[in-house]
């Protein structure tokens, strides 16, 4: 790790500010305390959590698990209280604090969906909903993964709130999910959101993988273990994300991780097991037998060429060697977890202690016959485990989180999560050496003939032959603390580390695997990486109430970000029998990499509220960032909120049957960094053979620009939040406008420079417009039933609106992005119809009819999405069964899977190529396809991907007391979930969300594992 | 609400903040730029090539990537040699990128992104061969023979340009500053190459064997030059450049193993990702590469059921290249006996040609070939010039030059030429390209529309 000089004084600068800090006392007054109870009206159960705040102070409690508080050294003075707590709506008392005396003050809460006044999480501290003038979306994970056993973060996010988009490459276990918010706004960097976890910056790579699997790989997102995550909140754009700075335009996840409450030690065991299944169907491949015209010599002969006299079909044959018991690759997968929570502490020291074990084995193994063969071909009687089952997936989680009130005035936190984890992915995707590819490229007939294989490119045996692995260690640690040295005043720090430890390995040992190139002569890649994200944030804000009517607050804050990742690769080919290390290879060479970006941020907020009904909000960023260029100086981003809760106000009509109704406006800007070297020139260093002697040498790296700047994304957003039927439901309207300027256009050198392919210029303007609405209604239907659901849906428009002058198009294929329509928009020469002329039932490509151009054919992402999470409680509470149903719709997939199997050499081997009687529909398009003069069309492959899935079903039953306390314990539940249960789509493809470029915004349904069926069942029981 | 506060806290507090802002006080010593200034080691600065040992590693990253350019890579690059083979008769394609079978069938889209490739690769090896040239100049003047070679390969790659690419091919530049080119006709391409050879031979006078083998590697990449573009008198100029070529001499790309872009992509594409193949009479026209049992060009298939790439073409690896790291030629003595021979063929009544040819084949193969006849005809003198040059020349970039001179100089039709009709393995039709068009990304550069023409 290396910092500058002036790093370090800046470390040590805030963490000398933060003992400082630690050491000092509070304001000598005349005190006294508040104290009391939350409890639920209805029931009367205590109400542990529960936040109690001074209104216009900085003073608050929370309530313990006797659902009591205490907020002592309060001022003498007369104040508003609040108590607050998600699923019940605030209430507000006064209390009058006399010296020395104790005020005592209890609130009983009414049960409500959502509360204006919950409490938010945000990047100059905590801060009440209705204060906010952006949407503010919460998920509760706590209560979400109990009753659904999720199985990584992308689960957990996916569906729960509007306009963030989970959208899920693979099947494979291990591999990640690519999140989008509000739509895609950069054709050049990166249109995943960033993530603080207790309040320092994660590494959340969604590609992180530096050895080949042909597309998929794992996503640092997915090392966040979901059950120690108490909720998360997600700032969806600029207009709200202004004061993270630059790296923000496409949305913050802040992640909440849980917390003790002071009273008795509560302990929670879980544990879940189940199984995994492949329900997908896959298609058959076909292969037409024929004869030569003259030489009536055998061949494959499709009906294409038959038509046109080429050859003479004998008879046609398929067989789906994926779906074959006999041969088919795909068995039962094993999923098993097992996990122990420890909360507790008291009035001054609280603590949260956990540690999982969780295992996961995708459902993929060797056949028997293939276990038999290559047992036999290597005269062994076992083959290694991982080669019998090549995708797994093993973690272990331990996090520990400690907070203390070390003064009145003064509490820190010492947060840290460790995960530890092996996982190794299968081949596939893009790839000679995948399975899939060689099971969806096989002939349409059983075992090895003239023609070739069942298994089109190589066996299972063979493939599975090759070990690709990552091992990682990981430890985030924060330490914050928050300073109210006076009532009035307050200073918050967060210090912390995310630094992972990650081993990427890829081997295949002499004469096993598949026999491509060179490599059944041996290789062993192993690269290492040392990932640092460094975080110090530290603000002072002061409340104040100018007037009875109106309040003021003010934060100041700096913010220091250092990204450094460091990395040695080493590679050693040719091995040695026996051989199993880089040292072991014939020809061995190594690599190092290192990228360091530091982004030094300020920002001022300032927010006024009258009469606690109407708010402003200002505030204003500065950031500077190694990656701008030399030539450009610091970035300013503004913002301004306002957020009326007209509910409140007298003039109210009371007419409108709402119990409350806010509205809100939100403006705000953001950015995007450019990547770590792109401003500058420079040569890069290579190795050149010279007269047979490999001589070092210099070639052009980059011709550099100095004037880069970051991309800068603006929106505005308006909306209400409205909670009607006595606050059982609750909805949130929302509009936003974002538009991302100087965005990072990936220019096109002119070859002749003799320069690198492309250089950054800010030359681009993209448009994301849309609306999002949420429906929350939690009540009950009857005397014993209840319901809770949540209907969440979007819908955006995305336009490149501008390039460079002279510029229409940054980037062509089969995706591109042209002035006027939606970056990474699908196009091709469309086919315009076709017409059996003769009648035979079988097309010619003079019956084909395709334009000239290349045109628009559709989004690639999801435009419009609607999710419901609907949970419905039985027998008072006794059961409770849920499920989500996600609907995503005006977008295409690529079907390049089914393009290829009709239009490569490599396949041939789709019905609509070798069968006459396929639909003309199918005929259509792989005439298109294979034809030159059609421009090799895609187009019909290019499939409405419009699906209804159903998610998420699970099947809760939560233990009476008597049953409890028979299994000594005081709570006990039981949940069965099934995922990934049914999908209705039109999408001829296996499944339409795949993508076999892993987490990238290219994205083609193209030789990747699909979505498989779990279902698990969960204990979890609490003492 | 009121609060009552008392003096001394405020003095307390006021001891703390100025306690406090002496320990942020460092921080005024620290500029952003200071905070804010990172190393990446990764990166080598445009400073580091000032000096001996910077020109000297920019001359030998010119080396490599010429190599790079011309033979390609371990598998992902293919250079001008494999597009030129299997655009024409040479190389038969054996796999399934969509973006190699339209170069295959030539039909070339002019967003063929492995043909964008192709030619900036071309012309970052023109631009770091030139760009060496002052550098070698004021850093480390000697040896000369550097500065010579630099401006021969860059002649040569000019040579590649004019050969290979359609009439219209600018010639930028990024150093010291973009200077964008304006498009070349095909003759001026060639006349610019030979400016480059000229200038080589200038430096090129010393007698030690190292200059001498850049002489010789500049006289023949001039001949080679006025072969092609062949105006009055430019045969005879190319057989006069070439005269003191000694038979034995080769100028060859060398590869290792060191990293995949050392390696030898005419032996990678064909033996290891097999995604070419050795053709045999492609599309009608082409010379029985295969079966003629020519020394010159022997193939193997291993197994005898072998099958490329694409899972169903015979694969056929060419014994000319059997591993990663043999040598390939970029010129040659027997190249310039063939420009002799050519010569002799369009200037000199007689046999001398032809007993060229067979001095050729007697002296530089061991065991010698079997004397040609005479074919009697003009045209069949011809045709004969070529295909002893595509055999002796096998797999080394000239074919396509060759095939578009028969056509320009000899008065041959495209579809006597090239390879037509349907593709032998099914993969299509083939198209009219009888060049690679440059690569719509050029137009970035103002100063290009497009190909003057595709003519040959």
């Amino acid at each position: 790790m290396r910092f500058t000089t002036c790093q370090i004084r800046l470390r040590a600068a805030l963490s000398a500010a933060l003992l400082v800090t630690l050491t000092s006392t509070g304001w000598a007054q005349q005190q006294g305390t508040i104290a009391g109870s939350v409890t639920d009206r209805v029931t009367g159960t205590p109400l542990a959590g529960a936040r109690i705040t001074i209104l216009g102070t900085n003073r608050s409690a929370a309530t313990n698990q006797e659902g009591r508080y205490t907020l002592a050294g309060v001022p003498v003075g007369a104040y508003q209280v609040q108590a607050v707590l998600i699923g019940y709506g605030a209430a507000t008392n006064t209390a009058n604090v006399t010296a020395g005396g104790i005020e005592n003050l209890d609130f009983g809460l009414r049960t409500a969906v959502v509360s204006l006044d919950a409490v938010v999480v945000t990047a100059t501290g905590e801060e009440r909903g209705r204060v906010m003038g952006n949407v503010v979306s919460t998920i509760k994970a706590a209560d979400v993964v109990p009753l659904s056993s999720v199985t990584n973060f992308g689960d957990l996010l996916s569906g729960r709130t509007a306009n963030v988009q989970v959208l899920s490459s693979s099947g494979t276990v291990g591999t990640g999910t690519r999140v989008r918010i509000r739509g895609l706004s950069s054709f050049s960097l990166s249109n995943e959101p960033i993530y603080y976890v207790d309040g320092v910056r994660m590494e959340s790579s969604s590609n992180s993988f530096s050895v080949g699997t042909g597309g998929q790989s794992f996503s640092r997102i997915n090392d966040i273990n979901p059950e120690e995550i108490e909720s998360i909140e997600i700032v969806k754009g600029p207009s709200a994300a202004t004061l993270y700075g630059t790296q923000a335009a496409n949305g913050v996840i802040r992640i909440t991780t849980k917390r003790g409450l002071a009273g008795r030690t509560n302990w929670t065991v879980y544990s879940e097991a189940g199984v995994m299944n492949d329900n997908n169907q896959y298609p058959t491949n076909y292969f037409s037998w024929g004869r030569a015209p003259v030489t009536n010599t055998v061949l494959q002969c499709p009906s294409t060429t038959a038509v046109s006299g080429g050859c003479t079909i004998d008879s046609l044959t398929s067989y789906n060697v994926l779906m074959d018991p006999a041969t088919t690759i795909n068995g039962t997968g094993y999923r098993g977890q097992a996990g122990l929570q420890v909360s507790g502490g008291s009035e001054q020291v609280q603590y949260f202690v956990s540690g999982e074990y969780d295992d996961e084995l995708g459902h993929i193994r060797l056949p028997e016959a293939e276990y038999a063969r290559i047992t036999q071909e290597r005269l062994v009687s076992e083959l290694p485990y991982e080669q019998y089952r090549p995708n797994e997936v093993k973690k272990v989680s331990v996090r520990t989180n400690l907070q203390a009130q070390l003064r009145r005035n003064l509490d820190v936190g010492l947060k840290s999560g460790l995960v530890i984890s092996n996982g190794r992915l299968p081949q596939n995707d893009n790839n000679v050496t995948g399975m899939l590819p060689s099971g969806l490229f096989g002939k349409g007939y059983s075992g090895t003939r003239a023609f070739g294989s069942d298994w089109g490119f190589f066996r299972p045996g063979e493939v599975f032959a090759i070990l690709v692995e990552q091992d990682i260690t990981r430890l985030t640690g924060s330490f914050n603390a928050n300073w109210r040295p006076t009532s009035h005043l307050s200073a918050r720090a967060t210090v912390g580390l995310d630094h992972t430890n990650l081993v990427d390995l890829r081997f295949q040992a002499l004469q096993e695997g598949p026999d491509f190139g060179t490599l059944r002569r041996g290789q062993k890649f192993d690269n290492r990486f040392s990932i640092n994200q460094w975080t110090v944030d530290v603000n002072g804000s002061g409340n104040y109430t100018l007037s009875p009517a109106v309040s003021s607050k003010t934060t100041v804050g700096v913010q220091f970000l250092k990204e450094f990742s460091f990395g040695v690769g080493a590679s050693g080919l040719e091995m040695p029998p026996g051989g199993k290390t880089v040292s072991a290879g014939a020809i061995r060479s190594g690599s190092e990499s290192t990228g360091e970006t530091v982004t030094l941020g300020a920002y001022v907020e300032q927010v006024f509220g009258y009469k606690d009904r109407l708010f402003f909000t200002g505030a204003l960023r500065t950031d500077d960032n190694s990656a701008f260029g030399r030539d450009f100086s610091a970035v300013y981003y503004p913002k301004a909120h306002v957020s009326w809760v007209i509910s409140d106000e007298p003039f109210f009509p009371q007419a409108i049957p709402v119990d409350n109704l806010r509205l809100r406006l939100a403006y705000g800007a953001s950015g995007q960094r450019p990547g770590t070297t792109d401003a500058a020139q420079f040569y890069t260093a290579t190795t050149s053979t010279i007269r047979n002697v490999d001589t070092p040498a210099l070639i052009v790296g980059s011709l550099g620009n100095p004037n880069l700047k970051p991309e800068r994304s603006t929106e505005l957003e308006l909306g209400f939040d409205a909670g009607f039927l006595n606050e059982a439901a609750h909805l949130e309207f929302t509009y936003y406008s974002k538009k991302t300027q100087d965005a990072l256009v990936l220019r096109p050198l002119a070859p002749s420079l003799g320069g690198p392919a492309s250089q950054f210029e800010n030359l681009g303007s993209v448009q994301n417009r849309g609306l999002e609405a949420v429906l929350n209604i939690n009540t009950s239907l009857g005397s014993s039933i209840g319901l809770d659901l949540t209907l969440s849906g979007s819908r955006n428009s995305n336009k490149l609106l501008a390039l460079g002058e002279g510029i229409t198009r940054a980037f062509g294929g089969d995706q591109q992005a042209v002035v006027g329509y939606p970056v990474f928009g699908y196009w091709a020469r469309p086919i315009l119809g076709y017409s059996d002329v003769n009648g035979d039932g079988v097309l010619t490509a003079a019956e084909v009819f395709v334009g000239d151009t290349a045109v628009f054919l559709g989004y690639s992402n999801p435009r419009t999405e609607f999710s419901t999470n609907l949970g419905v409680t039985l027998f008072n509470n006794r059961v409770r069964i849920g499920g989500q149903l996600d609907y995503r719709g005006d977008f295409k997939q690529f079907n390049l899977t089914d393009y290829f199997r009709c239009t490569s050499g490599a396949a041939n081997n789709c019905q609509a190529l070798n069968d006459p009687s396929a639909s003309l529909d199918d005929q259509a398009r792989t005439i298109a396809g294979r034809t030159a003069t059609l421009g090799f069309t895609a187009a019909g492959f290019m499939e409405d991907a419009d699906f209804l899935k159903l998610r998420e079903l699970s099947f809760t039953y939560f233990a009476p007391d008597a049953v409890a306390r028979a299994l000594r314990v005081s709570r006990a539940s039981f949940t069965l979930t099934g995922r990934n249960l049914a999908t209705i789509t039109g999408y001829s493809g296996i499944d339409p969300e795949l993508n076999g470029i892993g987490q990238s915004d290219f994205i083609r349904d193209f030789l990747t594992q699909p979505p498989v069926t779990y279902w698990t069942f969960r204990v979890n029981l609490g003492f | 609400m009121t609060t009552t506060i008392t003096r001394d806290p405020i003095m307390k507090a006021l001891r703390r903040g100025l306690l406090l802002a002496a320990f942020l006080l460092p921080l005024g010593a620290c500029s952003t730029e200071e905070i804010l200034n990172v190393e990446d080691p990764d990166i080598i600065n445009p400073g580091s090539v000032n000096s001996p040992a910077g020109a000297r590693a920019l001359f030998a990253g010119a080396i490599g990537e010429f190599s790079f350019a011309i033979v390609g890579d371990n598998g992902g690059t293919e250079g001008q040699i494999l597009v030129s083979g299997s655009f024409t008769d040479e190389l038969i394609n054996s796999e399934t990128f969509p973006t190699r079978l339209e170069y295959e069938l030539r039909a070339i889209s002019l967003g063929n992104g492995t043909l964008a490739g192709v030619f900036r690769n071309l012309h970052r090896a023109r631009v770091l061969l030139e760009a060496s040239v002052p550098a070698l100049q004021q850093y480390s003047p000697t040896p000369t023979y550097r500065i010579g070679e630099s401006f021969a390969l860059a002649g040569l790659a000019y040579v590649f340009a004019g050969e290979n690419y359609c009439s219209g091919v600018p010639f930028s530049n990024a150093f010291p500053a973009i200077a964008y080119g304006t498009p070349l006709t095909t003759s001026e391409i060639f006349t610019r190459s030979i400016e480059r050879f000229d200038s080589a031979m200038v430096l090129l006078t010393a007698a030690d064997s190292e200059t001498v083998a850049r002489l010789n590697l500049a006289r023949v990449g001039k001949g080679r030059a006025l072969l092609n573009r062949g105006g009055p008198g430019d045969v005879a100029a190319a057989a006069a450049a070439v005269a003191a070529v000694p038979l034995t001499f080769v100028y060859n790309t060398t590869h290792t193993i060191t990293s995949g872009r050392q390696q030898n992509g005419a032996h990678v594409f064909t033996w290891g990702t097999e995604r070419f193949s050795v053709a045999e009479i492609e599309g009608t026209n082409g010379l029985n590469f295969r079966l003629a049992g020519d020394p010159r060009v022997q193939s193997v298939r291993t197994p005898a059921t072998n099958v490329g790439f694409d899972n169903f073409t015979p694969q056929w690896n060419p014994l000319k290249y059997p591993t990663p790291t043999t040598s390939l030629p970029i010129a040659s003595g027997v190249e310039a006996k063939l420009i002799i021979a050519e010569n002799l063929l369009a200037n000199t009544p007689g046999t001398a040609w032809l007993d060229t040819l067979n001095s050729l084949r007697a002296t530089a193969i061991t065991p010698a070939l079997a004397p040609l006849a005479d074919p009697g005809s003009a045209a069949t003198r011809q045709d004969l010039v070529m295909r002893e040059r595509a055999f002796w020349l096998y797999l080394t970039g000239h074919r396509l030059g060759d095939l578009r001179r028969l056509m320009r100089q000899y008065g041959r039709a495209e579809d006597a030429v090239f390879p037509t009709g349907g593709h032998p393995h099914g993969k299509g039709t083939y198209g009219d390209d009888v060049n690679l068009p440059v690569p719509s990304g050029e137009r970035n550069n103002p100063n290009f529309t497009g190909c003057i023409d595709r003519l040959p």
